[in-house]
């Protein structure tokens, strides 16, 4: 019977996440431990940060839930070489698009767990703080700044969890690349990943601004792409309209499918061990 | 069967292969044997694709190593190559999903003639239980070619013979090919039908062991001795 | 089974079918072992089995019925063969050592004779 390349990829992927296991269950005891100080701190005593503060530091638990698992995910590749069980995975018949790809899915079923689990809490929180009446009012909450921009649209904010997960992803196809050029070299592998990283993400920030240039939309409107420094999902809100929404997920895609490409060819062709 | 064509393997400036051009039978059992750092492990690696030669190619069945090939070929590393959260079951459910050659009732009959149990936290028992698992994972398909890294090294002699014994129970003669590396050249003296001694990098002496042994009158043992001069201890 | 590892395994093996039909361990017609079973109770590589086998049906020592198993061929005079050839064997290496302490060929039938005489002797005393 041929082996389907549907079980082998649930194979990878149930691994993966089992690998993710022990650490995913400390992103959510810091989560929860941080939101459980923050519920207590609001219903008991009368804080020196203020109602608002709290909600702030609550917020903010959710990017650092996910910036963790951004940092964790160079883990999850290297951890590969370091426990030897590329010993395991390589003489395996499959190539490095399935492997990738499982390790992909495994960190993106991780965000959305840490991730949803902490913004579920936070608006929780943000609920009991303000004891508002719907969801719309805790995201104009969130995005003050804006002067409740958001409130005249939840389409936006759907429009920017999309393309916020789309950069995210690719942000982890980043990190596979870089990890797996650092890992051709036998010394200072952990180095060169960090340079290939911080280089491919200015790279593309430079070809972002080029592009931007040569498409032209209107006047003030921008292609954000995570990487690019400055950018980030609630900086860019104000000037997005859709096709430049559309034209930076397609941005992102092809950027991020050449990277995976490129990783996975370089896993195939060239890591030894 | 696998065919090394002026092979040279290079890391850094060390030449760990030197042009070694050599055919591997089918269905038989093979010795690579030779000294620490003669090259044993890297010949492994690259016919697992491991490792790439720097120079000349490595073929199996005259064609360059594929996934097709990768198929048929089991491997047993010198390295525990377990992840750490694996119980033996765990890692028997992940690898079986890859080989369409897995033999479940082969596995249950080797757990039991190896003592090991599924429920085994790999992390957590002995160096020869690892061993046996690692032996457990090779031996439970039917792999027309496997390939066993150093498995008898630090491996004490109760759980040695009990390796062994594995890979004569059930092996299938004239069809499945076993390559071996070791330096326990005692161990698997009356296993090995063809030897290959390496020495730095280069093939030193090969043959059919029973033909070698009619002919110079001497066990591998001292046949290696011979080879790598006097006295000298692997 | 204890192998001497510098002479083929083969050819012991061989050895060891032919020392027990003399000793009458086994008997003519009698089944043997299948490969695989031989193979895993002496450890050793099925292939060298193999080779044994088909050895001792190339001497005309066994022979395979399809699907029954492999069988002591009905020759009891092999067995007399055998017995002058283990012995032929014995002799030439215990000659080789003798002459290798000096004696001449003559001197060996009377060395003998004393030997088997003062075992005699020995024993005779020892039933008395």
């Amino acid at each position: 019977m041929e082996k389907s390349f549907n079980s082998k990829l649930w194979a990878m992927y149930k691994k993966d996440v089992m690998n993710l296991k022990t650490e995913s269950i400390f992103m959510l005891a810091f989560v929860l431990g941080i939101n459980a100080y923050v519920y207590y701190q609001v219903m008991t005593s009368d804080s020196p940060l203020g109602a608002s503060g709290y909600g702030i530091l609550s917020a903010m638990v959710v990017f650092g839930a996910l910036f963790l698992v951004f940092i964790r995910s160079f883990g999850l590749v290297s951890s590969e070489w370091k426990d030897n069980t590329l010993h395991m995975i390589m003489p395996l018949p499959i190539g490095g698009n399935t492997i990738f790809f499982s390790k992909l899915l495994a960190i993106l079923t991780q965000t959305f767990m840490v991730g949803g689990i902490s913004l579920a809490l936070t608006l929780g929180v943000l609920y009991r703080i303000l004891e508002l009446e719907n969801i719309q009012q805790i995201f104009n909450f969130l995005a003050m700044d804006s002067g409740g921009l958001l409130s005249s649209n939840l389409m936006e904010i759907v429009k920017m969890a999309g393309y916020g997960f789309i950069s995210f992803s690719s942000l982890i196809v980043m990190v596979f690349f870089s990890s797996v050029v650092g890992r051709m070299f036998t010394k200072l592998s952990g180095f060169i990943t960090f340079v290939v990283f911080i280089l491919s993400n200015v790279l593309i920030a430079q070809t972002t601004r080029l592009l931007d240039r040569v498409v032209n939309f209107d006047q003030g409107s921008r292609v954000m792409f995570l990487g690019e420094p400055g950018g980030g999902m609630t900086g860019s809100m104000n000037f997005m309209g859709t096709p430049e929404l559309l034209f930076g997920i397609a941005f992102t895609v092809v950027i991020s499918l050449v990277f995976f490409f490129a990783t996975t060819y370089l896993y195939d062709q060239k890591v030894e061990l | 069967m696998i065919q090394f064509k002026n092979v040279t393997k290079k890391y850094g400036k060390t030449r760990a292969l030197d042009d070694i051009s050599l055919d591997i039978g089918k269905g038989k059992i093979t010795g690579l044997l030779g000294p620490n750092g003669s090259g044993k492990t890297t010949m492994i690696k690259l016919i697992t694709d491991l490792n790439k030669p720097s120079l000349g190619e490595v073929l199996i069945n005259r064609e360059p190593i594929s996934q097709e090939a990768k198929k048929h070929i089991a491997y047993l590393p010198e390295i525990d190559h377990f992840y750490p959260w694996m119980k033996i079951k765990d890692a028997k459910n992940f690898v079986k999903t890859f080989y369409e050659d897995w033999d479940e009732k082969m596995y249950e009959e080797l757990l039991g003639f190896l003592e090991l149990d599924g429920n085994m936290s790999i992390k957590k028992i002995s160096k020869g239980q690892r061993a046996k698992a690692k032996l457990l994972l090779a031996f439970s398909r039917r792999a027309d070619i496997i390939l066993l890294d150093e498995p008898l090294s630090g491996i004490d002699i109760f759980t040695r013979e009990k390796i062994i014994e594995t890979m004569i129970k059930d092996y299938r003669e004239g069809e499945q090919s076993i390559v071996i590396t070791t330096h326990e050249i005692k161990e698997i003296e009356h296993v090995i039908d063809d030897a290959i001694f390496l020495n730095h990098g280069k093939i030193v002496l090969q043959g059919d062991v029973e033909q070698l042994r009619a002919e110079k009158n001497l066990s591998l043992v001292d046949l290696m001795k011979e080879v790598y001069g006097n006295g000298k201890e692997f | 089974m204890e192998f001497d590892h510098s002479r083929p395994i083969y050819e012991q093996i061989v050895e060891e079918f032919k020392k027990k039909l003399i000793r009458k361990d086994l008997k003519p017609g009698g089944k043997i072992p299948s490969q695989r079973e031989l193979a895993q109770e002496i450890k050793v590589n099925p292939n060298t089995v193999q080779r044994a086998y088909r050895e001792m049906e190339q001497e005309g020592i066994t022979q395979t019925l399809r699907g029954k198993g492999t069988f002591i061929i009905e020759d009891h005079n092999m067995i007399r063969r055998f017995k002058r050839e283990m012995a032929e064997k014995a002799l030439s290496g215990f000659l080789e050592e003798i002459e290798a302490l000096g004696y001449g060929k003559e001197e060996i039938p009377s060395l003998i004779r004393e030997h088997l005489q003062d075992q005699k002797n020995r024993g005779d005393r020892g039933t008395e």
